[in-house]
């Protein structure tokens, strides 16, 4: 890979807008096929860069690269050849038809009539194709659910037939197996089309599952490149979303809510499921869960009857109360318990 | 043949049907059959060729032409309440005129008739020119689409504000010429002034046709339309000189024409189904043709009464509107 000619190529690079510098001194190389995921908090400057590299903000200080020429060097129309852009903002046209938005993407390539060659359908195809949304084409980009525009536009932006794709939160908005969906897209995409992927996401955990390279913003507005991995490792990651009603979870990666522990209970029994959600609900209710018997704490035990199905039992002294769900088991345990 | 080709010969058809009932009817009727043998009586030579047909003539170069800067308008705005007398470009097209009538006259009277035509050509062109360009400075400034139409509103009502004060400084009889042309008629373009109507909204059409993708790549917005390598800048100027000049003319020649510039986009986008200017653009030109054609129709099948455009178009175009603005009502919410 690394005898490829970079896409991108940034040296102390400054972003901002207006008078306002937000990013200082960033440095960056970009190759084709690269899907790199641009982290951090809000506000840090990820649009800033994403609007910079689409040129739709000029550079404060510093240079950028496009393949052998400066940015501001490259017309308009042999940008678009080499840079494509996936937007949050939606389209207001009421009638426009799915087919023609992604027709509009070969725009650069076709003559002033817009009429489309065997090529130009052939890579429209193969988009359509790749995105899975042949059904799609005869609606009214209105139509369409969250998802649906997203991999519409994604089509539209995978015909200009570009270097590179810079796409500015994609994610947002999609349910969770839209989220997904989108990053694998993604992910097919620059593999197999070789196109470097730049998107920025607040979706941390799943780019933790499915990104292999993130640039992280941290708070002092560095730009580290690298395996999210390492971050955490680091702590570079917790720092830089840092709150402090939240504490990082190292061992699944997740943050969580600070809890002052209000009682105590002890957790015995069951299967890892179970016992993993009950631990979960129990300390999400501000309780803290010992894994040993201890004298004067109300006692769970999760039981698995004869047929296989679970109930939990509490007990506390001489008293004693079967439950089937975990509703149940917090308000006997609130109201029976700990009165 | 698509369903949009079927649809526009559709259209084709409805605007060739007006134009043989406009041939047939008036105060002189004319039998169908005996049109049809090309073997006319001088009078009614002197009727079809030198009062109908130009009638005819005009009043499909307006409608095309209106038409047409309702859907340039509507796209460059990206408002789908746009056009060129809402926002005031006419009323900018009629100051121009009503200086070139009533402050200039004497200077025009030298011209022969066809430079007097052009120059009034020429004013109210500027005057919408002018208009469109404070638009457009208004629009950059202005993100809401509501303030802009607004906007528009107070620019006609200024625009008339000062053509007031002109009108009282004015000899009766400029005045009167001046008043009868803002009724707005397809009537008063001679056979010899024709041809440059022709010329103008012939290029005007041909020319806006071709941008139809640069129109298309609008309809994403600036920042797909950029990124797509369309020159945004030099597109929208462009637009605007087309709009200022087919608006200046069909302002000049006929008078300001209300309505059929909102309204015939509308109903193209809603017959063919379609935002693709490729379509649209003859969709929108026909529709606006028949809605001139068929207001001229009915004004001039009164007999001997002749009632004026305007109010014709007002009657049946403020309930389209108002429809119009009930589907629309979810745009205006965001």
């Amino acid at each position: 890979m690394m005898d490829l000619l970079p896409v991108i190529t940034a040296k102390n690079l400054n972003v901002g807008y207006g008078q306002l510098t937000i990013l200082e001194n960033i440095n960056f190389a970009i190759y084709p096929g690269d899907m790199i995921c641009l982290m951090g908090h809000n506000g840090c400057g990820k649009t800033t860069i994403l609007r910079t590299l689409s040129r739709f903000l000029k550079k404060m200080d510093g240079e950028i690269y496009v393949k052998d020429k400066a940015i501001d060097k490259w017309s308009d129309l042999d940008y678009a050849k080499i840079v494509s852009i996936v937007l949050t903002e939606k389209v207001s046209d009421a009638n426009l038809l799915v087919k023609d938005l992604i027709d509009l993407g070969r725009y650069p390539y076709t003559n002033f009539m817009g009429t489309l060659d065997d090529t130009d359908k052939l890579i429209v195809d193969q988009a359509i194709e790749l995105l899975g949304i042949s059904n799609l084409l005869a609606k009214k980009v209105d139509e369409l659910s969250d998802g649906q525009r997203q991999k519409v536009f994604i089509a539209r932006a995978l015909v200009q037939d570009t270097s590179i794709l810079l796409l500015d939160e994609p994610t947002t908005f999609l349910d969770l197996p839209g989220k997904m969906e989108i990053l694998r897209i993604l992910k097919k995409i620059a593999i197999e089309k070789k196109v470097a992927v730049l998107f920025s996401s607040h979706d941390w955990q799943l780019i933790l599952e499915l990104a292999s390279w993130i640039w992280l913003i941290d708070q002092k507005g560095f730009l580290k490149a690298g395996v999210p991995e390492d971050f955490i490792i680091s702590g570079d990651f917790e720092k830089c979303f840092h709150h402090p009603q939240f504490i990082f979870d190292n061992e699944i990666g997740i943050f969580k809510e600070k809890k002052e522990h209000e009682f105590m209970v002890t957790l015995v029994g069951g299967g890892d499921k179970q016992r993993i959600w009950t631990k979960h609900l129990l300390r999400k209710e501000a309780f803290k869960v010992l894994e040993c018997n201890t004298y004067g704490y109300p006692v769970i035990e999760i039981i698995s009857d004869k047929e296989g199905a679970d109930y939990w039992e509490i007990s506390q002294n001489s008293k004693r109360i079967k439950v089937n769900t975990l509703e149940e088991l917090l308000v006997i345990l609130k109201t029976e318990f700990l009165m | 043949m698509n369903s949009f080709q079927i649809k526009i010969i559709l259209l084709c058809f409805a605007a060739g049907l007006l134009v043989f009932l406009l041939m047939i009817f008036g105060p002189v009727n004319i039998p169908f059959n005996e049109l049809l043998r090309f073997k006319y009586t001088s009078d009614w030579q002197t009727i079809l060729w030198e009062i109908r047909f130009p009638k005819i003539l005009t009043a499909i170069l307006a409608g095309m032409a209106l038409g047409l800067t309702g859907l340039i308008m509507q796209t460059y705005f990206n408002n789908p309440l746009a056009d060129p007398y809402i926002l005031g470009v006419q009323s900018g097209a009629s100051l121009g005129v009503a200086i070139g009538m009533m402050a200039l006259d004497s200077v025009m009277a030298v011209f022969p008739n066809f430079i007097g035509q052009l120059s009034t050509v020429f004013f109210a062109s500027l005057g919408s020119l002018f208009t469109l360009f404070l638009l457009m400075i208004l629009a950059k400034q202005l993100a809401n689409r509501l303030i802009l139409l607004v906007m528009g509103l107070v620019f006609g009502h200024v625009i008339s504000g000062i053509i007031s004060i002109l009108v009282v400084f004015s000899e009766s009889h400029k005045i009167k010429n001046f008043l009868l042309w803002t009724m707005g008629s397809f009537q008063r373009v001679s056979l010899d002034q024709i041809g440059i109507f022709v010329l103008v909204i012939s290029i005007g059409t041909i020319f806006l046709f071709s941008l139809s993708s640069k129109l298309n790549l609008l309809l994403l917005g600036d920042k797909y339309a950029r990124s797509s390598g369309l020159n945004v800048l030099r597109t929208r100027k462009i637009l605007l000189w087309i709009t200022a000049i087919l608006t200046g003319t069909v302002t000049s020649f006929c008078g300001p024409i209300a309505f059929v510039g909102i309204i015939s986009p509308h109903l193209a986008r809603s017959f063919l189904k379609t935002s693709n200017h490729f379509i649209l653009i003859p969709g929108v030109a026909l529709l606006g043709v028949i809605m001139t054609l068929a207001s001229e129709f009915v004004s001039s099948f009164m007999g001997d009464m002749t009632l004026p455009i305007n109010g014709i178009l007002g009657l049946v175009g403020g309930p389209v509107i108002f429809i119009i603005l009930i589907n629309y009502r979810k745009v205006y919410h965001s």
